[in-house]
């Protein structure tokens, strides 16, 4: 038992000695290895001469044995050779200090239990053997081994792990470091033997390198280097020596930023040198200019142009070819564009030249690849840009008309037409269908085209008007013709885009609703214009009580100006009322004009209607309304009372003007109506005769079309009739009217039963009869015919008896007014010598008042004949009133006996006179001439009218005589060559007629046409070889004479717009201009000058001349 | 040169550049204002004919012109604004009392009117124009008249552009004030020949000429 407990004991004691060995090995190791670091660190960075070196791996090496000595050497001999150290005793006391129940009674157990011969006091051996076996008790309840100093052999360890650590990180950042420091510790004299050369590292040695490159040069060697490296340049042929820098481990660098020309370089160290390495510059090959070349599509009508220098971006129009043009910096082998597309466009190559040509056709970019004959490629391109520019939709408008419009008579329509593009365009056209009136549904796919013609393709603005000539058109009275304008650019690389307008629709109204239409603009007028004239002769009439009231009133109340405000008020209305009128109409007659609804004559006197109308709103009335409202202003009723009796004056001039304007309206609409009459005549005539034709040719399918159309023929003819009814009845109304002709007309056309004509014509079309077709439709207008020659003589007889009757009061007028003239200047030769007091004077007077009167008597003649004629101007009116007024001033003086007032106003009242003589004259010159001598157009039609009437007759006896191919009998043939006589002497009249009117119209040259068909009728009709083709162009002869008559009228009307290219004229330039610019004129001279202008003959000239000398030397007297 | 003269020659240069100068400030661009009249003749004939003429004066001097033409009838307030007028046709023209006396003002005021008789408006122009200008006479203008000598010189007066009636071609002009305030060119028609070729079918040494006397007229209204 007392050998465990000392066991115990000794092991605890092995185990505390080699802990403390532990401790101090891990110590040392830690220095050790600190010692290490800092050694080979200090190596490397102090480049020390190998004496240094071996110095300080001396001291460490020191600083390593002493630190082992101090630390290790002790335990560590402790451990191996002193087993009994420390004793067990010491360690018993020990442990004994740290229990209080043990404290020293371990330790002297095991003193007592030693041998006993070491001891000096004498102990029993049963005490010994009992101490003894008492020690394993002591020990029983304690653990030695808590009694191991384990903190210091833990501690160090941990050192020891970090130095190890800090060694590791050491070597892992700087391991070049770290190496070179370990191999200069480990062969401190290594690398001083001088074979340097063969040990240096070059990079990047023998290279070539891209013109512009950076270049860094670094050198190294395995060895320890002891001193800085050197480079040496060469180029040029000079050389150049340049340290280098030195890096980290070891290794030196030099850095070229951008290497521009080759050289040559080595490195020196010391004494030594590498051999020489070349660096050598090469070009990559590249771009150095580009010149683009673009020709833009032809149709944009733009020129080649070429880019600006080094421009690759492209902005072009789609299909613009593009000729691309570049040098390269060096020959290339091999090149190409590459697009962003993915296309490769290979390049065509001669030496440094580049060159391709593309077509633009997308947004894209692209860039040039170029390799040379050492393989290098193109580095970095330059990456150009192709964009499109857009080639914008065409735009077309129609300015005129701005909407729907009604057709006129001429069937034409006139189109202005705008269209753009922003190239060009390339065609303009009008899809068109023809559509009932109030047809809602729309076949898009019946529209046909009509190409207008372009004075030139690719015009990028084009104003074009149109004359659209739809005469030959199949459209019918109210139908409609619906029409669009397209318009097509000239794209020709996507195609062209085209525009179009909306659509309008043009209807062609019947020549019925016309007049209706215009009849009752007119009735509106009438009844306008008669209430107007109530109204005013009910305004004159207040004015006439109201002069009288305030002739007796001394002061004007607040009612009286009441009134007359209320007066003015009502006047201003009508003035307005008459204003709305004269606009009505104004644009009633320009429709007529349009329509050509009046024949020229009477188109004429609408316009002077016109002009008469326009000149009832006279200036002075105006003046004399405005003179009312002043004087109401002002109070007075003197001043107001003057006022009011100048605007009765002329509110009796307009009134009587309006009078007028009634009356000639009214016979106008007469007139007019038979105007219409004889239009609709001719206008059935023309369609008859183009619905025979049509159905001469017609096929099974059409005939019901046509049949239809025979039908609205003889509604027509119905209301022709019904108009000729209303027209015989108006006619009934006033005196001196052709009833009796219009009446014959009428019966005319029962005569011939048209009615039942026509009827009997849509059956034959319907069974397709075409002889009964064609004889039928002769008849028909023939005796449409002689209706129209009813209708035409009751207009001639019409206008001749008005204009006689006009003719006859202005010739009664003028003999009346020279005879006043004559007496005006007797009086007034007699009363200039006369005393103011003598008794001759009331005789004077009286006399004044005679002739006075009997001008009123002229007056009201002249007023009277006005009412049906124009020929009785505002202008011969306005001198009887000048002189009117003069006579009764003139009165006035002589009453007064201020003979001098009275002589000046005689002097003005004869040149009244005088000048209103002079005014019916030109008047009765101007109402001859219109009745015109030598061939006039009206003869020339009129003839032509004759022949067209002639040959009419031959057409109806050639188709009886035809008789459907049987022979003929003799009575037959001896009719057909009288029939070749009638046609000849219609051939020969036509030749003269041609002859006649050379000088008319160069449209006669047509004539020709038609003599030479009617010759070969007449060879025909004479060889008694009438078949069908001898009736087809006798209706064309016909149709041709019909529709010459036709042409020639309105080439009559239309005559203004003919323009022809001016020819050369040397003219002589009129004199200097006066020194007052034509601002004040002498108005004597003025009027002079104006009668010499009007053309009178050379009698009356020399009467004006003087009665103009003595009036201005009256003026230059006074 | 004296000093005066200088004095003159400044004036002059000022009096030649103000007008241009006060257009540009007033309107960017030049054009000329065709005058819709009543009466029923046809003044919007020959549509390309000012457009034209606006080309002319675009490319053959330095005056900034519209493109398109404008439409006014005296009645419109746009009248005033319109520093040329012009007017064709070949039939009737109708001035109602208010519309001359607002073409009066319009004339007295600064404004110029250019009429071109296409055939067929003489004896209506002149009634008309008589309306409105009484007291002042329609005047044949000689032909060392400056209308005539700048910028394009015509010695033998107005161009003969179409032929129509025949005779030879006469340029009339109303004065106010000094100041010519219509012009009529009479039988000639140059307007005719602004139109485009394919119109009138006219060579282009005729076109050319009434294009420059077209020009002839606009500097001249604008410059005095």
């Amino acid at each position: 038992m007392q050998q465990e407990g000392l066991k115990r004991l000794s092991a605890f004691r092995e185990a505390e000695k080699r802990l403390r060995v532990g401790a101090a090995l891990s110590r040392w190791a830690t220095h050790a290895l600190l010692l290490l670091l800092v050694l080979v660190l200090l190596q490397s960075l102090l480049s020390l001469p190998p004496a240094g070196r071996y110095l300080l791996l001396a001291f460490a090496l020191l600083l390593l044995l002493a630190s082992w000595l101090k630390h290790v050497l002790r335990p560590l001999t402790d451990l191996l050779f002193r087993p009994e150290h420390p004793s067990l005793n010491s360690i018993a006391l020990r442990i004994g200090r740290e229990y209080p129940q043990l404290q020293d009674r371990l330790a002297n157990a095991l003193q007592i239990s030693a041998r006993p011969e070491a001891n000096d006091v004498k102990v029993s051996p049963e005490l010994i053997e009992a101490v003894r076996a008492g020690i394993p008790a002591f020990l029983a309840d304690i653990d030695l081994s808590r009694h191991l100093d384990r903190a210091p052999a833990c501690r160090w360890l941990r050192r020891l792990a970090a130095a190890a650590a800090l060694f590791l990180f050491a070597w892992l950042l700087f391991p070049k470091t770290l190496l070179i420091g370990l191999e200069r510790t480990i062969h401190p004299r290594r690398g001083l033997s001088g074979q340097l050369a063969p040990e240096i590292r070059v990079e990047p040695g023998d290279r070539m390198v891209v013109r512009g490159a950076p270049v860094t040069i670094r050198a190294w060697t395995e060895t320890l280097m002891v001193g800085d490296l050197q480079i040496a340049i060469e180029r040029f042929g000079r050389r150049e020596l340049l340290s280098m820098t030195r890096g980290m481990s070891d290794t030196f660098r030099y850095a070229i930023p951008a290497l521009r020309d080759s050289l040559l370089y080595q490195i020196l160290y010391q004494k030594s040198a590498t051999r020489k390495y070349l660096l050598r510059v090469v070009d990559l090959p590249m771009i150095r200019s580009l010149q683009l070349s673009l020709q833009p599509p032809s149709y944009s009508g733009a020129e080649p142009f070429l880019l600006e220098e080094n421009i690759g971006d492209v902005s072009a129009l789609k299909g613009t070819r593009i000729e691309w043009r570049a040098e390269a910096n060096k020959p290339v082998t091999e090149a190409s564009l590459r697009f962003s597309s993915g296309r490769i466009l290979p390049l065509e190559v001669k030496g440094r030249q580049l060159a391709t040509t593309f077509a633009l056709q997308g947004e894209e970019s692209y860039y040039a690849e170029l390799k040379d004959n050492s393989g290098l490629a193109s580095e970095n391109p330059i990456v150009y840009h192709l964009r499109l520019l857009a080639d914008q939709y065409p735009f077309v408008r129609l300015l005129a008309p701005s909407g729907d419009v009604d057709l006129h008579e001429d069937m034409r329509l006139s189109l202005l037409i705008q269209a753009q593009d922003d190239y060009g365009l390339s065609g303009l056209a009008i899809g068109y269908q023809v559509v009932e009136e109030n047809q809602a549904k729309i076949d898009s796919s019946r529209f046909r085209r009509l190409e207008l013609p372009l004075h030139r393709s690719g015009q990028a603005i084009i104003n074009l008007a149109y004359d659209w000539d739809l005469s030959s058109s199949p459209l019918l009275p109210t139908e409609a013709l619906l029409y669009y304008i397209e318009v097509r650019d000239n794209d020709t690389v996507s195609g062209p885009k085209s525009a179009r307008t909306g659509l309008y629709r043009a209807r062609f109204p019947s020549l019925y609703e016309l007049y209706k239409e215009v009849n009752s603009e007119q009735d509106d007028a009438i009844a306008g214009l008669e209430e107007n004239y109530e109204k005013g002769l009910e305004l004159k009439k207040k004015l006439d009580e109201m002069a009288q009231q305030l002739k007796r009133a001394d002061e004007l109340s607040w009612q009286k100006k009441q009134e007359v405000g209320d007066l003015l008020k009502q006047k201003e209305e009508l003035k307005q009322e008459l204003e709305k009128i004269a606009g009505n109409l104004d644009e009633m007659i320009e429709k007529m004009e349009e329509n050509q609804l009046l024949s020229p004559e009477t188109l004429d006197k609408y316009q002077e209607l016109q002009e008469l109308y326009r000149e009832i709103m006279t200036p002075e009335l105006q003046k004399n309304l405005e003179k009312v409202a002043e004087a109401m202003q002002k109070v007075d009723p003197a001043q107001l009372q003057k006022a009011l009796e100048e605007f009765k004056l002329t509110e009796e001039a307009l009134n009587k003007s309006l009078d007028r304007t009634l009356s000639l309206l009214k016979r106008l609409r007469m007139e007019q109506q038979l105007d219409q009459a004889i239009h609709m005549n001719e206008d059935l005539q023309k369609r008859q005769r183009e619905l025979t034709e049509k159905t001469m040719q017609s096929q099974g399918e059409e005939r019901e079309k046509l049949a239809k159309e025979q039908e609205g023929l003889r509604e027509d003819l119905h209301r022709m009739e019904e108009a000729m009814a209303d027209l015989q009845q108006e006619m009934g109304r006033e005196p001196g009217m052709p009833e009796e002709s219009v009446a014959a007309a009428r019966e005319e056309l029962a005569k011939a039963g048209l009615q039942g004509q026509m009827e009997a014509m849509q059956g034959a079309i319907a069974q397709g009869n075409s002889d009964r077709m064609q004889s039928g439709s002769q008849q028909v207008q023939a005796g449409l015919e002689r209706s129209r020659e009813q209708l035409q003589q009751a207009k001639d007889a019409m206008t001749g008896a008005m204009m006689e009757r006009a003719m006859r009061a202005l010739q009664r007028g003028t003999r009346s007014l020279l005879s006043l003239s004559q007496m005006q200047e007797e009086l007034l030769r007699s009363s200039a010598g006369m005393p103011q007091g003598s008794a001759r004077v009331p005789e004077t007077a009286e006399r004044q008042q005679q002739l006075s009167s009997s001008l009123e008597r002229v007056i009201n003649d002249l007023y009277a004949a006005s009412k049906e004629s124009f020929g009785i101007t505002p202008r011969i009116g306005k001198a009887l009133g000048q002189a009117q007024q003069a006579m009764q001033q003139a009165l006035q003086g002589l009453e007064n006996r201020d003979l001098g007032q009275a002589g000046q106003q005689q002097g003005q009242a004869m040149a009244g006179l005088n000048e209103a003589v002079l005014q019916m004259d030109a008047a009765m010159q101007s109402m001859a001439q219109g009745q015109g001598g030598g061939m006039s157009m009206g003869q020339f039609m009129q003839q032509m009218q004759q022949l067209a009437d002639g040959q009419q007759g031959i057409n109806a006896q050639t188709l009886s005589l035809s008789g459907g191919g049987e022979s003929l009998s003799l009575a037959q043939q001896a009719a057909m060559s009288r029939l070749a006589q009638q046609q000849g002497g219609i051939r020969k009249s036509m030749q003269q007629l041609a002859s006649e009117a050379a000088g008319l119209s160069d449209l006669l040259g047509d004539l020709e046409h038609i003599g030479r068909d009617m010759e070969k009728v007449e060879k025909d009709l004479a060889g008694q070889r009438v078949d069908r083709s001898t009736i087809e162009r006798q209706n064309r002869i016909l149709s041709r004479m019909l529709d010459y008559q036709r042409s020639m009228r309105e080439r009559e009307r239309s005559q203004e717009r003919k323009a022809e290219t001016g020819k050369e004229y040397h003219p002589s330039s009129p004199g200097e201009l006066p020194g007052d610019l034509g601002q004040r004129r002498d108005r004597l001279q003025q009027d002079l000058l104006r009668a010499k202008e009007e053309g009178y003959s050379r009698d009356y000239l020399e009467l004006i001349r003087k009665y103009f000398e003595s009036l201005g030397e009256r003026e230059e007297k006074r | 040169m004296t000093k005066r003269g200088r004095w003159w020659l400044l004036l002059l240069g000022a009096a030649l550049i103000l007008p241009i100068e006060r257009l540009s400030a007033d309107a960017s661009e030049f054009t000329i204002a065709r005058l819709k009249y009543g009466g029923g003749g046809d003044w919007y004939n020959d549509p390309s004919s000012v457009p034209n003429l606006l080309a002319f004066l675009r490319t053959r001097s330095s005056l900034a012109t519209a493109k398109e033409e404008v439409h006014v009838s005296l009645m419109d307030d746009q009248l005033f604004a319109c520093p040329f007028l012009f007017m064709t046709g070949h039939g009737r023209i109708a001035f109602t009392p208010q519309e001359a006396a607002r073409l009066r003002i319009y004339l007295t005021s600064g404004g110029f009117l250019f009429a071109d008789d296409d055939y067929g408006m003489d004896e209506h122009f002149r009634r008309e124009i008589a309306k409105v200008l009484p007291d002042h006479e329609l005047l044949e203008v000689p032909f060392s008249h400056p209308i005539f000598r700048s910028p394009f010189s015509f010695p033998e007066g107005l161009p003969k552009t179409h032929e129509h009636d025949g005779g030879v071609p006469q340029g009339f002009a109303i004065f106010h004030e000094g100041r010519m305030v219509v012009f009529y060119a009479y039988n000639c028609n140059i307007s005719d020949g602004w139109a485009d070729p394919e119109v009138h079918h006219d060579p282009p040494e005729v076109r050319e000429q009434a294009l420059q006397m077209g020009m002839n007229i606009v500097v001249y209204a604008l410059t005095h």
